[in-house]
């Protein structure tokens, strides 16, 4: 489980939330989590930089970035609590279904191709090759169909000027799982 | 994991999740309850233990539940147990329960949602048994915000005691945590500290202890318990003073003495492999000894033989045909000095 403290807030150019009197914080951060889709209706013309192709993982991420392309600002909260459950073995190792370790390797590579990175794409690909999960092999050669015949998503922030990729995660975590 | 068991319809909750609010005020229990509140199972009540506090900190509790949604802070008490630290908060905490098992929780600590779901299905096929989920572990640093606590983690979680419980273990001071544990209230109704003694570590020693050889052991086979160590505060993982857990030992070896108890799962098997560890070793002490007693006897043997020789030496020196040759030795001695060397 992650008890994360997130973000969650949507800032107009003018500093104030809309529906709140006053904005809770000033602080900008880079990302925030989830996507709720009446903040995905408000922040009108997100839609035009390509269909979501994200599932499970990295919508939250694709979206805050799409916010900051889009010239709106996202505030961080570091108070505000969310708790997201999560499955421990007796190792202490979280325990991850197929799918779950499909759509993040997916997710990643897509992140890193939307976000004109291709050599994250390349150094990834190869990372999830050697891990020796079929679910990974699997999600790299989905990603290298949908790059063959063009179905990729539209690259975006070709100056990288909003996305940010720390090791394989997007931000620096605060809730750690492994010891990297 | 299988489905989850209904509500026995006694209007009592499952249960009581104590949670012991003894540091770091109202915001170190704010991640606590909100653990608690996301659960897939409803079956429970929720009694905040406030240690050495007065009516004002009481109060920061009572209006961190009412910040929950209604359905759940309808559920939380917060208790009181004054300001001089006279009353256990066990005792306090077991008093005001209703549930029909109680689970002890600390500030900072976490469950995971699906924490009294997995006591629901082990207490279906358990009656009476204390219930037994595994802890993680997990180490954080923590920073002020706003008045607000802000939790880091250092390393990844670890399950320091993944394998089933360990009663013999517990009897001779290796302290797993309290923590995790779904204890039958009836087994500690009436339960005050027999130790003498406001150690928290001691007294949750005790009662996992009693409470095990009392009412035996149930794993869930689940983590669902994150303990969270934060800096150098205390930690149930630290062995325990050793004249304290002498004294206590006693005293519970005492009390449960006088009765029968119950070993949890697999004490047969410690138990038989020790009472076979000790005859090998008595065998292996027996054949030691046999062998230490034949030297002590041969090296008696010895000494004697010294010493009878030394006698017969020293007789010898004492004789008069001994004395009166003396010349005759000592000029052979000279002859062989004189002698040329080839």
């Amino acid at each position: 489980m992650a008890l994360a403290t997130v973000t969650l807030a949507g800032g107009c150019d003018d500093g104030k939330v809309p529906g709140l009197a006053t904005p809770p914080l000033s602080v900008q951060t880079i990302l925030h989590q989830n996507s709720p889709s009446d903040l995905d209706r408000f922040l009108h013309g997100l839609a035009a930089a390509g269909p979501q192709r994200f599932f499970l993982y990295c919508a939250d991420v694709d979206f805050s970035w799409r916010t900051r392309l889009a010239g709106r600002r996202v505030i961080y909260e570091p108070t505000a609590c969310v708790f997201h459950d999560k499955r421990l073995d007796r190792d202490g190792q979280v325990q991850a279904g197929d799918a779950e370790v499909y759509y993040s390797a997916e997710a990643a590579l897509m992140m890193a191709w939307k976000c004109s990175r291709p050599d994250l794409v390349d150094r990834g690909s190869e990372g999830l090759l050697t891990t020796g999960s079929p679910a990974h092999t699997r999600a790299v050669e989905t990603f290298r169909q949908r790059q063959a015949v063009g179905r990729l998503p539209k690259q975006l922030d070709l100056q990288g000027n909003v996305a940010q990729f720390v090791g394989y995660a997007y931000a620096p975590h605060r809730f750690a799982f492994n010891d990297e | 994991m299988s489905e989850i068991p209904p509500p026995v319809g006694d209007g009592k909750p499952l249960l009581t999740a104590l949670v012991r609010a003894r540091r770091g005020g109202a915001v170190a229990v704010a991640e606590t309850l909100l653990s608690l509140a996301a659960q897939t199972s409803q079956d429970f009540e929720v009694v905040v233990l406030v240690d050495k506090a007065g009516d004002a900190e009481i109060g920061d509790f009572e209006d961190l539940v009412e910040s929950f949604e209604g359905a759940f802070s309808v559920r939380v008490r917060v208790v009181g147990l004054g300001d001089d630290g006279s009353r256990s908060p066990m005792s306090a905490g077991v008093e005001a329960a209703q549930g029909t098992f109680v689970s002890v929780i600390d500030p900072d600590d976490v469950v995971f949602a699906h924490w009294v779901e997995s006591f629901a299905i082990a207490a279906a096929n358990n009656d009476g048994r204390v219930l037994r989920a595994t802890v993680a572990t997990q180490h954080f640093s923590i920073s002020s915000d706003r008045g607000r606590r802000a939790y880091t983690s250092i390393d990844r979680p670890r399950c320091l005691w993944p394998g089933p419980f360990d009663v013999l273990g517990h009897l001779d001071n290796t302290p797993g945590p309290i923590f995790g544990l779904a204890i039958p209230r009836s087994a500690l109704v009436g339960w005050c500290p027999p130790l003498g003694t406001s150690d928290l570590q001691l007294e949750d020693w005790a009662i996992v202890l009693t409470s095990a050889l009392s009412c035996g052991v149930t794993e869930t086979g689940e983590v669902t318990y994150l303990r969270r160590l934060i800096g150098d505060e205390w930690d149930s993982s630290k062995p325990l003073d050793d004249a304290s857990v002498d004294e206590a030992r006693r005293t519970i070896v005492s009390r449960l003495d006088q009765r029968d108890v119950t070993m949890p799962a697999g004490t047969l098997q410690t138990l038989k492999t020790q009472a076979d560890e000790n005859r090998a070793l008595r065998t292996e002490v027996g054949s030691l000894r046999a062998e230490l007693d034949q030297a002590k006897g041969e090296s008696d043997r010895l000494v004697s033989s010294r010493a009878d020789a030394s006698r017969q030496v020293e007789e010898m020196r004492g004789s008069a045909s001994w004395r009166l040759s003396k010349p005759v030795r000592i000029a052979g001695r000279l002859a062989r000095q004189l002698r040329p060397r080839r």
